[in-house]
Protein backbone atom coordinates (compact mmCIF):
# COMPACT_ATOMS: atom_id res chain seq x y z
CA UNK A 1 0.00 0.00 0.00
CA UNK A 2 1.41 3.28 -0.93
CA UNK A 3 1.33 5.85 1.85
CA UNK A 4 4.02 8.41 0.73
CA UNK A 5 3.82 8.46 -3.24
CA UNK A 6 5.25 11.99 -3.15
CA UNK A 7 8.47 11.20 -1.52
CA UNK A 8 8.93 8.34 -4.45
CA UNK A 9 11.27 8.73 -7.21
CA UNK A 10 9.78 9.83 -10.73
CA UNK A 11 11.80 6.82 -12.20
CA UNK A 12 10.26 4.74 -9.64
CA UNK A 13 7.97 1.81 -11.05
CA UNK A 14 4.47 2.93 -9.25
CA UNK A 15 5.21 6.10 -11.23
CA UNK A 16 3.07 3.96 -14.30
CA UNK A 17 -0.77 4.51 -14.16
CA UNK A 18 -0.93 0.35 -15.04
CA UNK A 19 1.34 -0.33 -12.54
CA UNK A 20 -0.49 1.35 -9.55
CA UNK A 21 -3.36 0.29 -10.55
CA UNK A 22 -2.60 -3.13 -10.35
CA UNK A 23 -1.34 -2.84 -7.34
CA UNK A 24 -3.87 -1.43 -5.95
CA UNK A 25 -6.55 -3.79 -7.22
CA UNK A 26 -4.11 -6.69 -6.08
CA UNK A 27 -4.04 -4.84 -2.69
CA UNK A 28 -7.82 -4.74 -2.36
CA UNK A 29 -8.32 -8.13 -3.61
CA UNK A 30 -6.14 -9.60 -0.91
CA UNK A 31 -7.74 -7.68 2.04
CA UNK A 32 -11.02 -7.74 1.12
CA UNK A 33 -10.84 -11.47 3.65
CA UNK A 34 -8.00 -10.60 5.39
CA UNK A 35 -10.34 -7.17 6.72
CA UNK A 36 -13.40 -9.09 7.40
CA UNK A 37 -11.54 -11.64 9.68
CA UNK A 38 -9.81 -8.75 11.47
CA UNK A 39 -12.47 -6.87 12.36
CA UNK A 40 -13.82 -10.44 13.53
CA UNK A 41 -10.56 -10.61 15.60
CA UNK A 42 -11.43 -7.64 17.53
CA UNK A 43 -15.11 -8.16 18.08
CA UNK A 44 -14.17 -11.21 19.35
CA UNK A 45 -12.29 -9.61 22.02
CA UNK A 46 -15.22 -8.26 23.40
CA UNK A 47 -17.11 -10.97 24.48
CA UNK A 48 -19.47 -8.78 27.06
CA UNK A 49 -19.93 -5.56 26.25
CA UNK A 50 -19.36 -5.22 22.40
CA UNK A 51 -17.52 -3.10 20.41
CA UNK A 52 -18.39 -0.09 17.83
CA UNK A 53 -17.16 0.64 14.48
CA UNK A 54 -14.85 3.57 15.40
CA UNK A 55 -13.30 1.73 18.31
CA UNK A 56 -12.55 -1.24 16.28
CA UNK A 57 -10.81 0.68 13.62
CA UNK A 58 -8.52 2.45 16.34
CA UNK A 59 -7.75 -1.27 17.73
CA UNK A 60 -6.97 -2.45 14.15
CA UNK A 61 -5.02 0.22 13.96
CA UNK A 62 -2.79 0.11 16.97
CA UNK A 63 -2.56 -3.82 16.39
CA UNK A 64 -1.59 -3.88 13.19
CA UNK A 65 0.86 -1.35 13.74
CA UNK A 66 -1.41 0.87 10.77
CA UNK A 67 -0.05 -1.64 8.18
CA UNK A 68 -4.47 -2.95 8.19
CA UNK A 69 -6.00 0.44 6.96
CA UNK A 70 -9.52 -0.43 6.62
CA UNK A 71 -10.95 2.97 4.50
CA UNK A 72 -13.27 3.74 7.22
CA UNK A 73 -16.83 4.08 5.63
CA UNK A 74 -16.01 0.52 3.97
CA UNK A 75 -16.21 -0.87 7.45
CA UNK A 76 -19.83 -0.52 7.95
CA UNK A 77 -21.28 -2.37 5.05
CA UNK A 78 -18.96 -4.75 5.80
CA UNK A 79 -20.26 -5.23 9.39
CA UNK A 80 -23.72 -4.84 8.25
CA UNK A 81 -23.04 -8.12 5.85
CA UNK A 82 -21.81 -9.97 8.91
CA UNK A 83 -24.70 -9.03 10.80
CA UNK A 84 -27.04 -10.34 8.04
CA UNK A 85 -25.08 -13.38 7.50
CA UNK A 86 -26.01 -13.73 11.52
CA UNK A 87 -22.10 -13.64 12.32
CA UNK A 88 -23.03 -10.57 14.12
CA UNK A 89 -25.33 -8.75 16.57
CA UNK A 90 -25.53 -5.63 17.23
CA UNK A 91 -27.43 -2.65 19.84
CA UNK A 92 -27.55 0.59 20.56
CA UNK A 93 -26.10 1.57 23.72
CA UNK A 94 -25.30 5.18 24.79
CA UNK A 95 -21.14 5.81 25.62
CA UNK A 96 -19.54 9.38 26.52
CA UNK A 97 -22.63 11.12 25.77
CA UNK A 98 -23.26 9.38 22.43
CA UNK A 99 -25.29 6.87 20.97
CA UNK A 100 -22.66 3.95 19.61
CA UNK A 101 -23.84 0.83 17.20
CA UNK A 102 -22.08 -2.20 19.15
CA UNK A 103 -21.43 -5.15 17.61
CA UNK A 104 -20.93 -8.73 19.07
CA UNK A 105 -20.74 -12.02 17.84
CA UNK A 106 -23.22 -14.57 18.06
CA UNK A 107 -22.90 -18.72 19.04
CA UNK A 108 -22.38 -19.29 15.31
CA UNK A 109 -20.45 -16.27 14.61
CA UNK A 110 -18.06 -17.14 17.17
CA UNK A 111 -17.72 -21.10 16.06
CA UNK A 112 -17.13 -19.79 12.08
CA UNK A 113 -14.68 -17.11 13.39
CA UNK A 114 -12.43 -20.40 14.78
CA UNK A 115 -13.01 -21.83 11.42
CA UNK A 116 -11.93 -18.82 9.44
CA UNK A 117 -8.96 -18.19 11.61
CA UNK A 118 -8.00 -21.92 11.65
CA UNK A 119 -8.53 -22.01 7.83
CA UNK A 120 -6.35 -18.97 7.66
CA UNK A 121 -3.40 -20.48 9.76
CA UNK A 122 -2.82 -22.89 8.38
CA UNK A 123 -3.11 -21.46 4.94
CA UNK A 124 -0.48 -18.95 5.97
CA UNK A 125 1.61 -22.11 7.64
CA UNK A 126 1.59 -24.03 4.34
CA UNK A 127 2.36 -21.32 1.81
CA UNK A 128 5.10 -19.86 4.31
CA UNK A 129 8.42 -21.82 3.02
CA UNK A 130 7.04 -20.65 -0.42
CA UNK A 131 7.93 -16.98 0.87
CA UNK A 132 10.38 -17.57 2.99
CA UNK A 133 8.32 -16.83 5.63
CA UNK A 134 8.23 -18.39 9.26
CA UNK A 135 4.85 -19.32 10.62
CA UNK A 136 4.64 -20.56 13.93
CA UNK A 137 1.29 -21.77 14.92
CA UNK A 138 0.09 -22.45 18.71
CA UNK A 139 -0.01 -25.97 18.68
CA UNK A 140 0.28 -26.77 22.38
CA UNK A 141 -3.05 -24.50 22.94
CA UNK A 142 -5.09 -25.43 19.83
CA UNK A 143 -5.39 -28.46 17.38
CA UNK A 144 -6.65 -27.63 14.14
CA UNK A 145 -9.15 -30.06 12.16
CA UNK A 146 -7.43 -31.93 9.55
CA UNK A 147 -10.50 -31.84 8.07
CA UNK A 148 -11.75 -28.83 7.75
CA UNK A 149 -9.41 -26.72 9.38
CA UNK A 150 -11.42 -24.94 12.38
CA UNK A 151 -8.93 -23.99 15.31
CA UNK A 152 -10.16 -26.12 18.44
CA UNK A 153 -8.98 -25.30 22.17
CA UNK A 154 -7.35 -28.20 23.40
CA UNK A 155 -9.87 -28.48 26.47
CA UNK A 156 -10.60 -31.75 27.92
CA UNK A 157 -13.73 -32.98 27.17
CA UNK A 158 -13.97 -31.91 23.07
CA UNK A 159 -14.55 -35.20 21.01
CA UNK A 160 -15.80 -33.46 17.44
CA UNK A 161 -15.33 -30.55 15.27
CA UNK A 162 -18.16 -28.40 16.15
CA UNK A 163 -18.02 -27.32 12.19
CA UNK A 164 -17.49 -30.12 10.15
CA UNK A 165 -18.35 -33.08 12.76
CA UNK A 166 -15.49 -34.93 12.72
CA UNK A 167 -14.04 -37.19 15.60
CA UNK A 168 -11.19 -35.41 16.63
CA UNK A 169 -10.46 -37.72 19.44
CA UNK A 170 -6.59 -38.90 19.72
CA UNK A 171 -5.40 -35.71 18.01
CA UNK A 172 -4.49 -33.93 21.34
CA UNK A 173 -0.21 -32.90 21.32
CA UNK B 1 -24.20 30.45 11.22
CA UNK B 2 -22.69 28.58 14.50
CA UNK B 3 -19.97 26.42 13.90
CA UNK B 4 -21.87 23.28 14.89
CA UNK B 5 -24.77 23.88 12.32
CA UNK B 6 -22.20 24.33 9.49
CA UNK B 7 -20.54 20.78 10.62
CA UNK B 8 -24.12 19.35 10.93
CA UNK B 9 -25.16 20.73 7.30
CA UNK B 10 -21.77 19.14 5.80
CA UNK B 11 -22.65 15.90 7.57
CA UNK B 12 -26.28 16.30 6.17
CA UNK B 13 -24.96 16.47 2.59
CA UNK B 14 -22.22 13.72 3.23
CA UNK B 15 -25.18 11.04 3.67
CA UNK B 16 -27.39 12.49 1.43
CA UNK B 17 -24.70 11.46 -1.70
CA UNK B 18 -24.06 8.20 0.33
CA UNK B 19 -27.56 7.33 0.01
CA UNK B 20 -27.90 8.68 -3.62
CA UNK B 21 -25.00 5.99 -4.80
CA UNK B 22 -26.72 3.18 -2.37
CA UNK B 23 -27.79 0.22 -4.73
CA UNK B 24 -31.96 0.37 -5.12
CA UNK B 25 -32.37 -2.89 -2.58
CA UNK B 26 -31.00 -1.05 0.21
CA UNK B 27 -33.20 2.19 0.06
CA UNK B 28 -35.86 0.18 0.19
CA UNK B 29 -35.09 -1.04 3.69
CA UNK B 30 -35.59 2.33 5.46
CA UNK B 31 -35.04 1.59 8.67
CA UNK B 32 -31.85 -0.32 7.85
CA UNK B 33 -30.72 2.58 5.32
CA UNK B 34 -31.44 5.44 8.06
CA UNK B 35 -29.67 3.03 10.77
CA UNK B 36 -26.43 2.96 7.96
CA UNK B 37 -26.65 6.58 7.34
CA UNK B 38 -26.97 7.45 11.58
CA UNK B 39 -23.98 4.84 12.34
CA UNK B 40 -21.85 6.55 9.32
CA UNK B 41 -22.17 10.15 11.23
CA UNK B 42 -21.42 8.51 14.47
CA UNK B 43 -18.07 7.70 13.24
CA UNK B 44 -17.83 11.24 11.46
CA UNK B 45 -18.37 12.84 15.22
CA UNK B 46 -15.94 10.63 17.12
CA UNK B 47 -13.08 10.96 14.06
CA UNK B 48 -13.24 14.74 14.33
CA UNK B 49 -13.05 14.80 17.67
CA UNK B 50 -9.89 12.55 17.94
CA UNK B 51 -8.83 15.82 15.04
CA UNK B 52 -9.74 18.26 17.76
CA UNK B 53 -8.23 16.31 20.64
CA UNK B 54 -10.95 15.98 22.80
CA UNK B 55 -12.18 19.32 21.79
CA UNK B 56 -15.61 20.45 20.46
CA UNK B 57 -14.97 19.79 17.02
CA UNK B 58 -14.31 22.66 14.11
CA UNK B 59 -15.65 22.60 10.53
CA UNK B 60 -11.98 21.37 9.26
CA UNK B 61 -11.81 18.81 11.43
CA UNK B 62 -15.77 17.68 10.70
CA UNK B 63 -14.38 17.92 6.67
CA UNK B 64 -11.25 16.06 7.46
CA UNK B 65 -13.20 13.25 9.25
CA UNK B 66 -15.48 12.86 6.38
CA UNK B 67 -12.50 12.67 4.02
CA UNK B 68 -10.94 10.13 6.10
CA UNK B 69 -14.41 7.96 5.18
CA UNK B 70 -13.79 7.43 1.57
CA UNK B 71 -15.77 8.27 -1.30
CA UNK B 72 -19.28 7.70 -0.89
CA UNK B 73 -19.29 5.56 -4.55
CA UNK B 74 -16.58 3.28 -2.92
CA UNK B 75 -18.73 3.08 0.48
CA UNK B 76 -21.79 2.19 -1.79
CA UNK B 77 -19.67 -0.22 -3.90
CA UNK B 78 -19.16 -2.45 -1.34
CA UNK B 79 -22.82 -3.08 -1.21
CA UNK B 80 -22.75 -3.97 -4.79
CA UNK B 81 -20.55 -7.48 -4.29
CA UNK B 82 -23.38 -8.44 -2.36
CA UNK B 83 -24.62 -12.16 -3.70
CA UNK B 84 -22.23 -15.29 -4.97
CA UNK B 85 -20.92 -14.80 -8.93
CA UNK B 86 -22.31 -17.78 -10.83
CA UNK B 87 -21.56 -17.07 -14.67
CA UNK B 88 -23.10 -13.58 -14.84
CA UNK B 89 -26.07 -14.19 -12.69
CA UNK B 90 -25.70 -14.57 -9.06
CA UNK B 91 -25.86 -17.76 -7.29
CA UNK B 92 -28.90 -16.29 -5.48
CA UNK B 93 -30.82 -15.37 -8.10
CA UNK B 94 -30.14 -18.59 -10.42
CA UNK B 95 -33.32 -20.58 -9.09
CA UNK B 96 -35.40 -17.32 -9.75
CA UNK B 97 -33.85 -16.94 -13.15
CA UNK B 98 -34.06 -20.97 -13.90
CA UNK B 99 -38.37 -20.63 -12.60
CA UNK B 100 -38.82 -17.91 -15.37
CA UNK B 101 -37.09 -19.44 -17.74
CA UNK B 102 -39.41 -22.76 -16.90
CA UNK B 103 -42.41 -20.53 -17.00
CA UNK B 104 -41.83 -18.85 -19.85
CA UNK B 105 -41.19 -21.78 -21.68
CA UNK B 106 -44.04 -23.35 -20.78
CA UNK B 107 -46.65 -20.40 -21.04
CA UNK B 108 -44.75 -19.66 -25.17
CA UNK B 109 -45.05 -23.76 -25.61
CA UNK B 110 -49.10 -23.38 -24.10
CA UNK B 111 -49.93 -20.47 -26.40
CA UNK B 112 -48.88 -22.16 -29.56
CA UNK B 113 -50.19 -25.63 -28.62
CA UNK B 114 -53.18 -24.06 -28.31
CA UNK B 115 -52.96 -21.80 -31.43
CA UNK B 116 -52.40 -24.80 -33.72
CA UNK B 117 -54.94 -27.10 -32.00
CA UNK B 118 -57.77 -24.59 -33.04
CA UNK B 119 -56.19 -23.92 -36.17
CA UNK B 120 -56.09 -27.57 -36.81
CA UNK B 121 -59.67 -27.75 -36.04
CA UNK B 122 -60.69 -25.82 -39.07
CA UNK B 123 -61.78 -27.44 -42.09
CA UNK B 124 -59.33 -27.59 -44.87
CA UNK B 125 -56.40 -26.62 -42.44
CA UNK B 126 -53.04 -27.11 -43.50
CA UNK B 127 -51.50 -29.41 -41.45
CA UNK B 128 -47.56 -29.20 -42.30
CA UNK B 129 -48.11 -25.46 -42.59
CA UNK B 130 -50.06 -25.16 -39.29
CA UNK B 131 -47.33 -27.02 -37.17
CA UNK B 132 -44.33 -25.87 -38.30
CA UNK B 133 -45.89 -22.17 -37.82
CA UNK B 134 -46.42 -23.23 -34.37
CA UNK B 135 -42.77 -24.24 -34.20
CA UNK B 136 -41.53 -21.24 -35.40
CA UNK B 137 -43.78 -19.46 -33.09
CA UNK B 138 -42.03 -21.76 -30.25
CA UNK B 139 -38.51 -21.14 -31.35
CA UNK B 140 -39.20 -17.20 -31.92
CA UNK B 141 -40.94 -16.96 -28.15
CA UNK B 142 -38.37 -19.06 -26.37
CA UNK B 143 -35.27 -16.96 -28.29
CA UNK B 144 -37.05 -13.74 -27.13
CA UNK B 145 -37.79 -14.88 -23.69
CA UNK B 146 -34.45 -16.55 -23.27
CA UNK B 147 -32.89 -13.04 -24.30
CA UNK B 148 -35.47 -10.74 -22.16
CA UNK B 149 -35.03 -12.73 -19.20
CA UNK B 150 -31.80 -13.12 -19.02
CA UNK B 151 -30.81 -9.50 -19.76
CA UNK B 152 -32.95 -8.80 -16.92
CA UNK B 153 -31.54 -11.28 -14.17
CA UNK B 154 -27.86 -10.33 -15.23
CA UNK B 155 -28.77 -6.58 -14.45
CA UNK B 156 -30.29 -6.94 -11.31
CA UNK B 157 -27.44 -9.37 -10.36
CA UNK B 158 -25.20 -6.95 -10.83
CA UNK B 159 -27.24 -4.40 -8.78
CA UNK B 160 -26.67 -7.06 -6.23
CA UNK B 161 -30.62 -8.08 -5.97
CA UNK B 162 -31.68 -10.87 -3.68
CA UNK B 163 -34.74 -13.19 -3.54
CA UNK B 164 -35.63 -11.98 -0.58
CA UNK B 165 -35.69 -8.36 -2.19
CA UNK B 166 -38.73 -9.09 -4.80
CA UNK B 167 -40.94 -10.43 -1.70
CA UNK B 168 -40.11 -7.15 0.36
CA UNK B 169 -40.41 -4.91 -2.20
CA UNK B 170 -43.88 -6.29 -3.23
CA UNK B 171 -44.88 -5.63 0.83
CA UNK B 172 -43.55 -2.29 1.56
CA UNK B 173 -45.56 -1.38 -1.89
CA UNK B 174 -48.57 -2.88 -0.48
CA UNK B 175 -48.28 -1.19 2.71
CA UNK B 176 -47.10 2.50 1.38
CA UNK B 177 -50.47 2.49 -0.50
CA UNK B 178 -52.34 1.70 2.21
CA UNK B 179 -50.40 4.92 3.68
CA UNK B 180 -51.00 6.71 1.35
CA UNK B 181 -54.75 6.00 1.28
CA UNK B 182 -54.74 7.18 4.89
CA UNK B 183 -52.64 10.23 5.37
CA UNK B 184 -51.75 12.99 3.12
CA UNK B 185 -47.97 13.18 2.52
CA UNK B 186 -46.04 16.84 3.24
CA UNK B 187 -44.58 17.99 0.47
CA UNK B 188 -41.17 16.61 -0.27
CA UNK B 189 -38.26 18.24 -2.79
CA UNK B 190 -39.20 16.96 -6.21
CA UNK B 191 -36.83 15.10 -8.02
CA UNK B 192 -35.79 15.87 -11.49
CA UNK B 193 -36.83 12.27 -12.86
CA UNK B 194 -38.70 9.59 -11.20
CA UNK B 195 -37.94 7.18 -9.29
CA UNK B 196 -36.25 3.57 -9.53
CA UNK B 197 -39.11 2.18 -8.54
CA UNK B 198 -41.31 3.48 -11.25
CA UNK B 199 -38.99 3.03 -13.66
CA UNK B 200 -38.24 -0.22 -13.00
CA UNK B 201 -42.52 -0.67 -13.20
CA UNK B 202 -42.32 0.75 -16.45
CA UNK B 203 -39.68 -0.87 -18.00
CA UNK B 204 -40.84 -4.44 -17.24
CA UNK B 205 -44.38 -3.69 -18.05
CA UNK B 206 -42.93 -2.12 -21.08
CA UNK B 207 -40.95 -5.40 -22.10
CA UNK B 208 -43.93 -7.63 -21.20
CA UNK B 209 -46.99 -5.51 -23.28
CA UNK B 210 -44.24 -5.44 -26.09
CA UNK B 211 -43.22 -9.08 -26.19
CA UNK B 212 -47.29 -9.75 -26.24
CA UNK B 213 -47.71 -7.57 -29.11
CA UNK B 214 -44.77 -8.76 -30.69
CA UNK B 215 -45.03 -12.36 -30.71
CA UNK B 216 -48.65 -12.16 -30.35
CA UNK B 217 -50.50 -15.59 -31.45
CA UNK B 218 -53.69 -14.93 -31.28
CA UNK B 219 -53.99 -13.57 -34.98
CA UNK B 220 -53.38 -16.84 -36.26
CA UNK B 221 -56.17 -18.47 -34.94
CA UNK B 222 -58.85 -16.89 -37.27
CA UNK B 223 -56.64 -15.75 -40.04
CA UNK B 224 -59.78 -16.07 -42.19
CA UNK B 225 -61.41 -13.04 -40.68
CA UNK B 226 -58.49 -11.06 -40.01
CA UNK B 227 -57.33 -11.10 -43.89
CA UNK B 228 -60.85 -10.36 -44.81
CA UNK B 229 -61.30 -7.46 -42.08
CA UNK B 230 -58.21 -6.27 -40.71
CA UNK B 231 -55.36 -7.24 -43.20
CA UNK B 232 -52.83 -4.83 -42.02
CA UNK B 233 -53.48 -4.94 -38.43
CA UNK B 234 -50.67 -8.10 -37.11
CA UNK B 235 -48.38 -5.75 -38.89
CA UNK B 236 -49.43 -2.71 -36.90
CA UNK B 237 -49.41 -4.48 -33.74
CA UNK B 238 -45.66 -5.70 -34.42
CA UNK B 239 -45.11 -2.42 -35.02
CA UNK B 240 -46.62 -0.89 -31.43
CA UNK B 241 -45.19 -4.16 -29.73
CA UNK B 242 -41.45 -2.81 -31.21
CA UNK B 243 -41.95 0.52 -29.65
CA UNK B 244 -43.27 -0.17 -26.69
CA UNK B 245 -40.52 -2.95 -26.18
CA UNK B 246 -37.61 -0.39 -27.05
CA UNK B 247 -39.33 2.06 -24.30
CA UNK B 248 -39.46 -1.12 -21.80
CA UNK B 249 -35.28 -1.71 -22.36
CA UNK B 250 -35.05 2.09 -21.65
CA UNK B 251 -36.71 2.24 -18.74
CA UNK B 252 -35.75 -0.51 -17.34
CA UNK B 253 -31.82 0.47 -17.87
CA UNK B 254 -32.86 4.02 -16.22
CA UNK B 255 -33.77 1.66 -13.48
CA UNK B 256 -31.13 0.35 -12.88
CA UNK B 257 -28.70 3.06 -13.91
CA UNK B 258 -30.22 4.89 -10.87
CA UNK B 259 -28.33 8.60 -9.99
CA UNK B 260 -25.63 8.23 -12.98
CA UNK B 261 -26.23 11.77 -13.94
CA UNK B 262 -24.42 11.34 -17.71
CA UNK B 263 -26.05 7.90 -18.42
CA UNK B 264 -29.50 9.26 -17.40
CA UNK B 265 -29.59 11.69 -18.99
CA UNK B 266 -28.02 9.54 -22.83
CA UNK B 267 -31.05 7.08 -22.13
CA UNK B 268 -34.05 10.15 -21.40
CA UNK B 269 -32.45 11.26 -24.82
CA UNK B 270 -32.86 7.93 -26.11
CA UNK B 271 -36.13 7.59 -24.45
CA UNK B 272 -37.54 10.37 -27.01
CA UNK B 273 -36.98 7.73 -30.17
CA UNK B 274 -39.94 5.19 -28.97
CA UNK B 275 -41.54 8.54 -29.05
CA UNK B 276 -40.97 9.67 -32.32
CA UNK B 277 -41.95 6.41 -33.59
CA UNK B 278 -45.09 6.84 -31.79
CA UNK B 279 -46.24 10.65 -33.28
CA UNK B 280 -45.15 8.75 -36.82
CA UNK B 281 -47.17 6.10 -36.27
CA UNK B 282 -50.17 8.29 -35.15
CA UNK B 283 -49.35 10.79 -37.97
CA UNK B 284 -49.51 8.00 -40.70
CA UNK B 285 -52.66 6.94 -39.32
CA UNK B 286 -53.91 10.62 -39.38
CA UNK B 287 -52.98 11.51 -42.81
CA UNK B 288 -53.87 8.15 -43.59
CA UNK B 289 -57.47 7.96 -42.56
CA UNK B 290 -58.62 5.25 -45.12
CA UNK B 291 -56.66 2.90 -42.77
CA UNK B 292 -59.48 3.15 -39.99
CA UNK B 293 -62.22 3.78 -41.86
CA UNK B 294 -61.74 0.75 -44.57
CA UNK B 295 -61.72 -1.28 -41.17
CA UNK B 296 -64.02 0.14 -39.09
CA UNK B 297 -67.02 1.29 -41.36
CA UNK B 298 -67.27 -1.61 -42.76
CA UNK B 299 -67.44 -3.15 -39.43
CA UNK B 300 -70.30 -0.67 -37.79
CA UNK B 301 -71.58 1.21 -40.66
CA UNK B 302 -74.34 2.99 -38.43
CA UNK B 303 -71.39 3.73 -36.15
CA UNK B 304 -69.39 6.59 -35.57
CA UNK B 305 -66.21 4.91 -34.24
CA UNK B 306 -63.45 5.89 -36.68
CA UNK B 307 -64.01 9.61 -36.26
CA UNK B 308 -63.40 9.04 -32.57
CA UNK B 309 -60.63 6.79 -33.29
CA UNK B 310 -59.14 9.67 -35.53
CA UNK B 311 -59.59 11.95 -32.42
CA UNK B 312 -58.30 10.00 -29.88
CA UNK B 313 -55.12 9.66 -32.37
CA UNK B 314 -54.89 13.42 -32.86
CA UNK B 315 -55.09 13.66 -29.02
CA UNK B 316 -52.22 11.20 -28.53
CA UNK B 317 -49.93 12.89 -31.33
CA UNK B 318 -50.41 16.01 -29.20
CA UNK B 319 -49.16 14.02 -25.88
CA UNK B 320 -46.58 12.67 -27.66
CA UNK B 321 -45.11 15.97 -28.81
CA UNK B 322 -45.18 17.01 -25.41
CA UNK B 323 -43.79 13.71 -24.05
CA UNK B 324 -40.95 14.51 -26.09
CA UNK B 325 -40.69 18.16 -25.13
CA UNK B 326 -40.83 16.68 -20.77
CA UNK B 327 -38.06 14.89 -21.55
CA UNK B 328 -36.08 17.11 -23.24
CA UNK B 329 -36.54 19.49 -20.26
CA UNK B 330 -35.39 16.35 -17.82
CA UNK B 331 -32.10 16.30 -19.75
CA UNK B 332 -31.65 19.86 -18.93
CA UNK B 333 -32.93 19.87 -15.65
CA UNK B 334 -30.53 17.36 -14.62
CA UNK B 335 -27.75 19.12 -16.23
CA UNK B 336 -28.69 22.28 -14.49
CA UNK B 337 -29.59 21.21 -11.16
CA UNK B 338 -28.72 17.72 -10.98
CA UNK B 339 -31.05 15.01 -9.69
CA UNK B 340 -31.90 17.26 -6.80
CA UNK B 341 -30.81 20.93 -5.23
CA UNK B 342 -29.01 18.87 -2.45
CA UNK B 343 -26.39 17.33 -4.47
CA UNK B 344 -24.62 20.49 -5.82
CA UNK B 345 -24.94 21.24 -2.06
CA UNK B 346 -22.34 18.59 -0.66
CA UNK B 347 -20.17 19.43 -3.42
CA UNK B 348 -20.21 23.06 -2.63
CA UNK B 349 -19.81 22.42 0.92
CA UNK B 350 -17.17 20.24 0.79
CA UNK B 351 -14.82 22.56 -1.35
CA UNK B 352 -15.78 24.99 1.27
CA UNK B 353 -17.50 27.71 -0.31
Amino acid sequence: MFRNIKTYRPEALIESEKIRSYVESFESELLRGISTLSALAIIQRHPEEGVYGYQLLKELEQETQKTLVIEEGTLYPILRKLERDGLLVSERKESSGRPRKYYELTEEGNKLYYHMIGFFSKLLEAIGPLMEIDIKLPDKKYIYCPNCANKIPQIAGIRFCNICGLNIEGLEK
Amino acid sequence: MSNENESKILIEAFKDEVKKKLPFWLKTRVTELIDFLNELEDHIWDKATEYSQGKDPEIMHVREAIIAMGSPRKIAKEFRTRGTPKFFITEELWPGYYKGLIFAAVVILFINVLTMSIKLAQPGADIGGTVGEAFEGTFAGFAFAFAGITIMFVQLSYHGFLPEDFKRLAKEQEKMDKKIKKIKKPRKTKSVIPTSGSYLFEGIMGLVAGGVLVFYPFIDINRAYFEAWMPALPGWLKLVGGIMLISGVIRFSQALIGKNLRLQQVFLTLGIIPMCLNLALFLQLHFNPHLIFNVLDSRFPASNVGRTILAIIIVLSILSVIGMLQEIKKVVDLELKGFDQKESDFEKLMNGQ
